[in-house]
């Protein structure tokens, strides 16, 4: 209880022996940076802004779907209804929970070319991606700023979470992975496998306890990969050693700092292809309002445009970025792209 | 030959190599531990493997 007797709000967290008064200060002084608004980056999201961590970026470039609602604890079926812009929807919500944190909704996809701006005023990332290319890249950026991030992943009830730390004899997410190259449809995946929303859940919550820990300084920060199936009732670790032949350990990049150029990038389980222009602008929705409305419907927020003439479906968002939806042939989707919006 | 995998018994042929194991479950960018030892894939690759091996294999996680 405080002086006036009130319950603190921070109550249970500064009596607790690994934070106290002291940590809470220091987690409210924090700034943290989460990778796309997943089932793991929503429940991570929620659980840091109860705890007060003073500025949360939300970083997401999509917009919510009744298909995601199942295991993305924090969407309505409104926020689907609408398709609402993941990032903005979660800021409104987290505003509600606690109005103490500055919550920041970054509306753009993770690239070579943002990863500074995005991380490097924060003091933790948290990794919520469901892609193994997006994580070598915040490996590749956290490593060029120094900054530690939290890996987590999911598939159907198994999880894996380990905090990389920046540091000469730490190993790197690249070391853990090795050089295997990725290729598409030989690993498995949430829309191959499904996913239980315990198992995000879950690793949210390790996930959370490990920035909770770096935040605060603590010495406890876990240095094994942890690792779960909460099916067949398994809780492992695994100890990553570092590589001596890492390119990204001796600053070599494949991702960070690189322009990305146009591309198209499957949308995970939304059955549409998402269009990166090769730069991004600021779109006047007004104007391109009165341009395809005489082709098909069209409506506009501040954040997104949608147009629809029965046939094509398109979301198009402020920087130029769009998602065309219902397509899954990447040619078809440029030049879906190319003949609606030509910017 | 039965060994545990994953912790369920499971049969298989008798001199199988840690190589053919992968490949026969289809892993790939996996964890290993045998007889609750970590291995990297390369070493596990060229064991033979023996009757009442417990092999722990997780498939690295990628979903969000």
């Amino acid at each position: 209880m405080t002086k006036t007797n009130q319950p603190s709000r921070y109550g249970r967290q500064e009596i607790f022996y690994g934070i106290g008064t002291e940590g809470q200060e220091k987690i409210r002084k924090s700034r943290v940076a989460i990778v796309e608004m997943s089932a793991i980056g929503t429940a991570v999201a929620n659980n840091l802004a109860r705890a007060g961590v003073g500025f949360i970026r939300l970083i997401d470039g999509d917009y919510v779907d009744i298909s995601e609602l199942q295991r993305q604890s924090l969407f309505t079926e409104e926020d689907a209804r609408e398709e609402r812009v993941k990032a903005v929807a979660l800021k409104k919500y987290l505003q509600k929970v606690n109005s103490e944190v500055e919550i920041e909704e970054r509306i753009t996809a993770l690239d070579g070319s943002n990863a500074d701006s995005l991380f490097e005023d924060v003091d933790v990332v948290i990794d919520a991606t469901d892609s193994f290319e997006t994580r070598m890249l915040i490996n590749e950026a956290c490593h060029a700023l120094k900054k530690p991030w939290i890996y987590g992943g999911a598939l159907a009830a198994s999880g894996m979470v380990k905090a990389f730390i920046p540091g000469e004899n730490e190993p790197c997410f690249r070391c853990f992975i090795g050089d295997e190259e990725y290729v598409p449809g030989e690993t498995p995946t949430c829309a191959t496998e499904g996913v239980l929303c315990s198992t995000t859940s879950m690793i949210a919550s390790l996930q959370c306890a490990e920035a909770l820990k770096i935040l605060t300084g603590s010495k406890s920060i876990r240095k094994d990969l942890i690792s779960f199936d909460l099916w067949d009732n398994s809780f492992d670790s695994f100890v990553i050693d570092k590589d001596p032949d890492c390119p990204v350990c001796r600053g070599e990049y494949s991702y960070y700092g690189k322009a990305a150029g146009a591309h198209t990038v499957s949308m995970c389980g939304k059955d549409s292809m998402q269009i990166i222009p090769k730069t991004e602008g600021e779109v006047d929705f007004e104007r391109y309002a009165k341009i395809l409305e005489h082709q098909g419907k069209v409506k506009y927020t501040q954040y997104t445009l949608d147009f629809d003439d029965g046939d094509v479906q398109i979301k198009l968002f402020k920087t130029g970025r769009a998602i065309i939806k219902h397509v899954t042939d990447e040619k078809r989707a440029r030049a879906v792209y190319a003949e609606y919006i030509g910017l | 030959m039965k060994v545990l995998h994953n912790g369920e018994e499971t049969e298989i042929p008798e001199g199988m190599t840690g190589i053919e194991f992968l490949r026969q479950f289809q892993y790939r960018r996996s964890m290993i531990k045998l007889n609750g030892e970590q291995m990297q894939t390369m070493t596990f690759s060229k064991v033979v493997l023996k009757d009442g091996d417990d092999i722990v294999v997780k498939r690295i996680s990628g979903g969000g």
